[in-house]
């Protein structure tokens, strides 16, 4: 009867909590503080830029800056990033209106011409967005929960929706959602975790009977039809999308710690100029983020002058874990591969070091 | 938050600390990720706390935060790295080695469907009835009610204990 099963639920062992009460409260309020300054900041940014047209910032990881000019014949030409540029771009009118209260970047293709966002109204994501040289709209997928994952340097974006009970992948392009068929047998949750250069997802499909999912592959050639992946084709088709879907890096909800997808979470170290960092993204061998002054945050806590908090955007280099400020813009988040096949960055022998345990293989080339 | 709301906050977690983090565990079978999203509800409490603390059902009301927060930490790309780092496993049948796992509670729990687990863990761990698990999940209590039986004939069959578990 139902005592039976109350027992047995009661007597699975589990471990203790790691954190006491107080830490996490303390955690909560550390976060909480910094969300209400970051909205009252971006909410005057988002305003302005609904109101008059002001651009709100975000990255560029491009050394030039964005023009019309069509998308290269080939992504895999594009020209290897040698610096990075914090440019302004619009918002999509009408964010406001919509209740929209943050607005987070979470993704750039490999010659950054297409930037995609998720929007936030408190803890529900409404939208996506996606911008092509500079130009912003909203990913038109119907659902709840749309999320952007990836996008690749054809401006195809990829990503995932809550819909009828169950998380699906979807994948954008001129116009045109192609909503992925789930895997047969595999009715529940599948979610896309890259998009390679050809618009093939790699991604994973949850079964209703077995706990850890399945593999897959939407082959764009093959009109997206899933394929399961056996372990060994798994490793290859890992392979063959790189890191582009930054799905090997990972963050967590501490501040300034990475995990670095090998089963060990390291401490990206705090440039000179700062005294507390926030990651927010992670691509290849980098991490992206931003972080300042304690004593500026708190000497001017919410309110409009939260505006004025002079946020340094930071990007790390995961093979060390020294980050370089990149500039001075109140920006939350930017991502981005920052690297290309022609990258020398690639070939060279990475160096770590004792405090920052990463991983010192190289990603797989590019087929 | 006002300091007497921040020690209420504090108390109420504080007491409820063990029940939360067990609850995630029995949902995620993963001690890490229980603390995230024991983490992740609780800066959920602290930014809504007026409204938990004028909940009619509190720990019903938490419990939605905390099935949010799994969710949450489910899509998350930290869940993504277990994933593509563990290769699946697969059932092993009836070979012979699976005996020993099926005295496993927690094992067997991972092996039910999410939603079958999630309506046990909410049902008969958290005590939950059937139209608040309903409203914590977002579905029907028709919906719950049958979740629940098959989580019960599925559990009862990985146990293998055929006499100790019947549906209500």
């Amino acid at each position: 009867m139902d005592e039976n099963v109350r027992d047995l639920l009661a007597g699975v062992p589990a471990p203790p909590p790691t954190r006491s009460a107080a830490d996490l409260a303390q955690v909560a309020r550390r976060r909480i503080r910094r969300r209400n300054i970051e909205r009252y900041a971006l909410a005057g940014v988002m305003v302005a830029a609904v109101a008059v047209a002001t651009p709100v910032a975000v990255a560029n990881t491009r050394g030039t800056a964005p023009n019309g000019t069509p998308p290269a014949a080939s992504p895999r030409a594009a020209a290897p990033i040698t610096q990075c540029r914090l440019q302004k771009v619009a918002l999509p009118p009408g964010l406001a209106e919509k209740g929209v209260q943050r607005v987070e970047p979470v993704g750039v293709d490999p010659s950054g011409r297409y930037v995609i966002a998720r929007t936030w109204r408190d803890y529900s994501s409404p939208a996506a967005i996606l911008w092509t040289d500079g130009r912003p709209e909203i990913v038109p997928v119907q659902g709840e929960n749309v999320q952007p994952a990836a996008v690749n340097a054809g401006g195809l974006v990829m990503g995932i929706v809550y819909a009828n009970g169950a998380w699906r992948s979807w994948v954008y392009r001129d116009g045109k959602v192609t909503q992925l068929p789930p895997p047969p047998g595999h009715p529940v949750d599948n979610m896309g975790l890259a998009v390679n250069a050809a618009g093939d997802v790699f991604g994973q499909a949850d079964t209703p009977d077995v706990g850890t999912p399945d593999l897959v592959v939407w082959r764009a050639g093959n009109h997206y039809r899933p394929q399961i992946l056996t372990p060994d084709e798994a490793a290859k088709v890992r392979a063959e999308f790189n890191n582009e879907g930054a799905s090997a890096w990972l963050l967590t909800d501490e501040a300034g710690r990475v995990n670095t997808g090998k089963g060990t979470v390291a401490q990206l170290q705090t440039p000179p100029g700062v005294d507390w960092i926030q990651q927010t993204a992670v691509s290849g061998y980098w991490a992206t983020g931003y972080g300042g002054l304690r004593a500026q945050r708190e000497a001017q806590p919410g309110g409009t002058a939260a505006r004025k908090l002079p946020y340094k955007v930071i990007r790390w280099d995961l093979r060390t874990g020294q980050g370089a400020v990149l500039g001075d813009h109140p920006v939350y988040d930017i991502t981005g591969p920052a690297r290309s096949p022609a990258s020398p960055t690639r070939t060279s022998t990475p160096k770590a070091t004792p405090s920052v345990p990463f991983s010192s293989t190289p990603p797989a080339a590019n087929p | 938050m006002r300091s007497e709301d921040d020690r209420a906050y504090v108390e109420y977690l504080s007491a409820r600390l063990p029940w939360l983090h067990r609850t995630a565990y029995l949902l995620c079978g993963d001690g890490d990720r229980a603390d995230d999203v024991v983490q992740m509800t609780a800066i959920a409490m602290y930014a809504h706390w007026g409204k938990v603390r004028e909940a009619e059902n509190m720990d019903a009301y938490v419990h939605r935060m905390l099935f949010r927060s799994f969710l949450r930490v489910r899509r998350h790309a930290w869940s993504r790295v277990l994933l593509l780092n563990r290769l699946p496993d697969r059932p092993t049948g009836g070979d012979g080695h699976g005996v020993e796992e099926r005295d496993n509670v927690l094992r067997a729990l991972e092996q039910l469907p999410k939603g079958q687990r999630t309506v046990l863990v909410l049902r008969y761990f958290s005590d939950l009835s059937v139209e608040d698990t309903a409203a914590v999940l977002g579905c029907s209590t028709g919906t719950v009610k049958s979740q629940t039986t098959k989580a019960l004939a599925n559990l009862r069959n990985l146990i293998g204990s055929p006499d100790s578990l019947r549906s209500s």
